[in-house]
């Protein structure tokens, strides 16, 4: 008996220490975060005095500023004229494809003879540096294309895996109607439960047996920690589903893509309200998920802050993306009395996040409070929040939630949800709808545009047809926000966003103002760990 | 002052949840001499079965009286789980030698799996609102010199309480309870003796999944209703019934407020202290609050290897 227990006690302490010291994180970001907790008590003052410099990854602070200046004057309702019918749009679609087609054929890109792809904007490969036995056409086997996905399917973060149960329903339904470019598809999905030593095995099975034509990844320690490994075996990390600034650099990492709003530009539009909308001398509170995700945030937002004379003081709390409460930490921050409360956080996080911050109080006394773009789904977040739910704002990255019963009767969002759930989903599973209407359409478009290229479906193709979606028209983003990457010029697909606050009673994110429009102002990123931009 | 109290009523309130959980851990140990890693999946488990019957099922809406219902739905669950545990215990645990841990050790971890897979496969892992035990809205709270304690927090303690004194009357004043007690002590003497040992393990299988459910009812508001919601809860139970003894019910009570306070107090405080210098040089401790834990563990261990209030075993040679 004593000896089970001294057993026990050494597995115990033994499971406690290894969780206690994470390992969710690229490795240098412990170092950052040091560093940057190091500059964040820097008096106000003396920070006000350095220049403001812009970071890639983000526009600048005037440039945010003035944009948001511009939304503010601006009705949430006026709108580009759109189609009415589902028909119109693949009319749209089909017309954007055609349009950067014809650009390639213009402009000669695409794979030569020398091995080089070359793209718009300066954007180029070369496939003579890839792997000895490389191939372009790799996971094309049998008509069948295999896309490769790594997401948390269990674990803390695990409701993340419902975005591919939703790509996975959407790729269904293009099979259905008859596949792209002769190709049928199948995402192949792997859990790493958010853990980025398991990104990086998943990864490596991947690419030793699966051998899928593209790849996927979700989370931003999970997607550093793989990174390397995509661009150096030039396998295409495609639309990866994490804001972070880093994933902009097509000079160094031209293998892998962005998706959403970056997580800087969200922080400066974070900061750019609060000089708008509050007093001078407010005090913010973050509460920091721990790991590059959060850190992220943290770093973009403490850099707007050192630089503002018009936030006294930033106060950072970091969690264990495990926690099961975040009781202790918002003890911590509501102490400070903070005038505005910022979440910085993702998944079931989103939700202790909203409560604890109404159960500590910070709710009732701050002038706002943020929940982060990431936090964005009704069903998934909101809902579980209950009534501490109501009056948060969000800069929401222009994505319209799927459940949100204010776009109930939005044709594509009521199309989308129609099929997900014709096509095995659950269409009142918020993230199965963002994987469905929001990245499907995307991938197909992209899929469409790389068939459509000479040489067809190809990893080069699926590359170029990215770099070169100039100017997609998004159904499931709201109205004035455009998709579009430029080669080297333009690394961000989305750099447009909503601040919307959320209304509880209609289920409804309620948009303050118009579209912020920060297209093509965010410069590159090439990111270093511990430095930043 | 007000500071202080607050993560003093933090850490009963986040200590409270640990005890709900380390108290079944312990039950299942003193039946078995085991952990049960899958405890805490159990209880989640339960926690789904309550939500079934009290939201899924109509009820809730038809009826409206919202504590009614889920009181109701905690002791089906209770039932439920309990029944489940005993399903466990007879078909998974029972074929196999009960001296010999090891092969029962990986079944509970391959519990721990399966069931957090299929709750994911049947419910999703999308967060769902549970209808409360007890009042749990931000205004439900009394403020004592600034700091507020909350009403759920209150009734979660008032409950550990109500279930420590019920677990007393069975296992020291009715007959299953002294042939759980003389099983825990020595299988092979109780058996020895007359004592049916496999409906003694079933039994205490049963009252291990049935409170372990019941503290996943309370604490499911709280954390949000999902499959993964005990995953870290459940590494602070063990750590709770390790401190306070793994065969003392009391002592994982008491262990999981010790866990809870010096995880609320450790985390607030040592984050932010000085100690002189520029800045904090532990202020990494928020985002590591199992550290605490840990070094509280490594010294009652260390220290007191049966836990603060678990039996020292003196065995004859």
């Amino acid at each position: 008996m004593r000896r089970m227990k001294k057993n026990f006690a050494a597995l115990a302490v033994v499971a406690m220490v290894a969780a206690a010291c994470g390992g969710d994180d690229a490795s240098d970001t412990s170092s950052a975060s040091e560093a940057a907790s190091e500059e964040a008590d820097a008096p106000a003052e003396e920070a006000a005095e350095e220049p403001a410099e812009d970071t890639g990854g983000a526009a600048s602070e005037e440039e945010t500023a003035d944009a948001l200046a511009e939304a503010s004057e601006e009705d949430a309702e006026a709108a580009a004229e759109l189609p009415t019918t589902l028909e119109g749009w693949q009319e749209l679609w089909a017309s954007e494809r055609a349009a950067v087609v014809a650009a390639a054929e213009a402009e000669g890109w695409g794979l030569g003879d020398d091995g080089i792809l070359v793209g718009p904007a300066g954007f180029t490969i070369d496939t003579n540096e890839c792997p000895e036995g490389w191939n372009n056409d790799e996971g094309l086997d049998d008509g069948v294309i295999t896309i490769g996905v790594t997401t948390a399917n269990s674990g803390s973060l695990a409701v993340y895996g419902n975005i591919y149960a939703g790509l996975g329903a959407y790729f269904d339904m293009v099979n259905d109607q008859g596949g792209i470019g002769g190709y049928t598809f199948e995402v192949i999905v792997k859990d790493d439960e958010y853990v980025a030593t398991k990104t990086i095995e998943a990864w490596s099975e991947f690419f030793q047996s699966t051998k899928p034509l593209v790849g996927h990844t979700l989370g931003s320690p999970n997607t550093f920690s793989v990174q390397p490994e995509f661009n150096n075996q030039c396998v295409p990390q495609v639309m990866v589903a994490t804001g972070h600034q880093a994933w902009g650099d097509p000079v160094n990492h031209p293998w892998t893509t962005g998706y959403q709003l970056s997580y800087a530009s969200e922080a400066l539009l974070w900061g750019a309200w609060i000089e708008a909308n509050t007093e001078p001398g407010v005090v913010v509170a973050g509460l920091v998920m721990d790991n590059d995700f959060g850190l992220a945030y943290e770093q973009a937002f403490k850099d707007f802050a050192e630089n503002s004379d018009h936030i006294a003081k930033f106060e950072i709390v970091r969690h264990d993306p495990a926690s099961a409460t975040l009781t202790n930490e918002v003890t911590t921050l509501a102490a400070t009395n903070p005038d505005v409360f910022i979440s910085m956080t993702a998944g079931n996080p989103c939700v202790l996040a909203i409560q604890e911050a109404g159960r500590s109080g910070i709710i009732e006394n701050a002038q706002a409070v943020f929940t982060p773009s990431v936090c964005k789904s009704i069903a998934a977040y909101m809902d579980p929040a209950g009534e501490d739910a109501d009056g948060w704002y969000i800069v929401g990255g222009g994505i319209k939630d799927t459940t949100d019963a204010g776009y109930a009767d939005d044709l594509w969002i009521s199309y989308a949800n129609e099929k997900l759930d014709e096509y095995g989903g659950d269409s009142s599973i918020s993230l199965q709808g963002e994987g469905f209407a929001n990245r499907g359409i995307v991938w197909e478009q992209v899929l469409r545009i790389a068939a459509d290229l000479e040489g067809g479906i190809n990893r080069t193709n699926i590359m170029l047809a990215q770099r070169g979606l100039l100017n997609f028209t998004h159904p499931a983003l709201l109205d004035g926000i455009k998709m579009n990457l430029n080669g080297n010029e333009d690394a961000y697909f989305v750099e447009g966003s909503d601040i919307s606050k959320y209304d509880l009673a209609n289920r409804t994110w309620v948009q303050q103002g118009g579209t912020i429009d920060l297209s093509g102002l965010s410069p590159n990123c090439a990111w270093v760990p511990g430095e930043g931009c | 002052m007000q500071l202080l109290l607050q993560r003093i009523f933090d850490g009963v309130s986040d200590g409270a949840v640990y005890a709900s959980i380390a108290v079944a851990l312990v039950l299942i140990f003193k039946a078995t001499t085991l952990i049960n890693f899958a405890q805490g999946e159990m209880a989640m488990f339960g926690a789904f079965f309550a939500y079934i019957f009290a939201v899924q099922s109509g009820i809730l809406d038809f009826l409206g009286n919202q504590y009614l219902i889920i009181w109701v739905a905690a002791i089906i669950a209770m039932v439920l789980s309990a029944g489940v545990g005993i399903t466990i215990e007879r078909t998974l645990t029972r074929p196999f030698d009960p001296e010999d841990h090891l092969p029962v050790v990986l079944i509970t971890l391959g519990l721990f799996l399966g069931i957090n897979a299929i709750a994911g496969i049947i419910w999703n892992y999308q967060a769902r609102v549970m209808p409360a035990m007890f009042p749990n809205g931000s205004d439900d709270k009394v403020v004592i010199f600034g700091a507020r304690l909350f009403y759920d927090t209150i009734g979660t303690i008032v409950t550990l309480g109500v279930v420590l004194y019920i677990l007393f009357i069975i296992l020291n004043k009715t007959k299953m309870g002294l042939a759980f007690r003389a099983v825990s002590a020595n299988v092979e003497s109780a058996r020895l003796v007359g004592v049916r040992t496999g409906r003694v393990l079933s039994f205490g299988w049963a009252l291990a999944s049935a409170f372990g459910a019941l503290g996943a009812v309370i604490v499911a508001p709280r954390i949000t209703l999902q499959p993964s919601m005990m995953a870290a809860i459940v590494i602070y139970a063990f750590a709770a019934a390790a401190v306070g003894g793994l065969d003392s019910v009391g002592g994982a009570a008491i262990g999981g407020m010790i866990v809870g306070l010096t995880k609320s107090l450790g985390n607030g405080y040592l984050g932010s202290w000085h100690f002189g210098l520029e800045h904090p040089p532990l202020e990494f401790l928020p985002a590591t609050p199992l550290l605490i834990p840990v070094l509280i563990l490594l010294a009652v261990l260390w220290f007191k290897p049966s836990g603060l209030f678990g039996t020292k075993r003196i065995e004859r040679v």
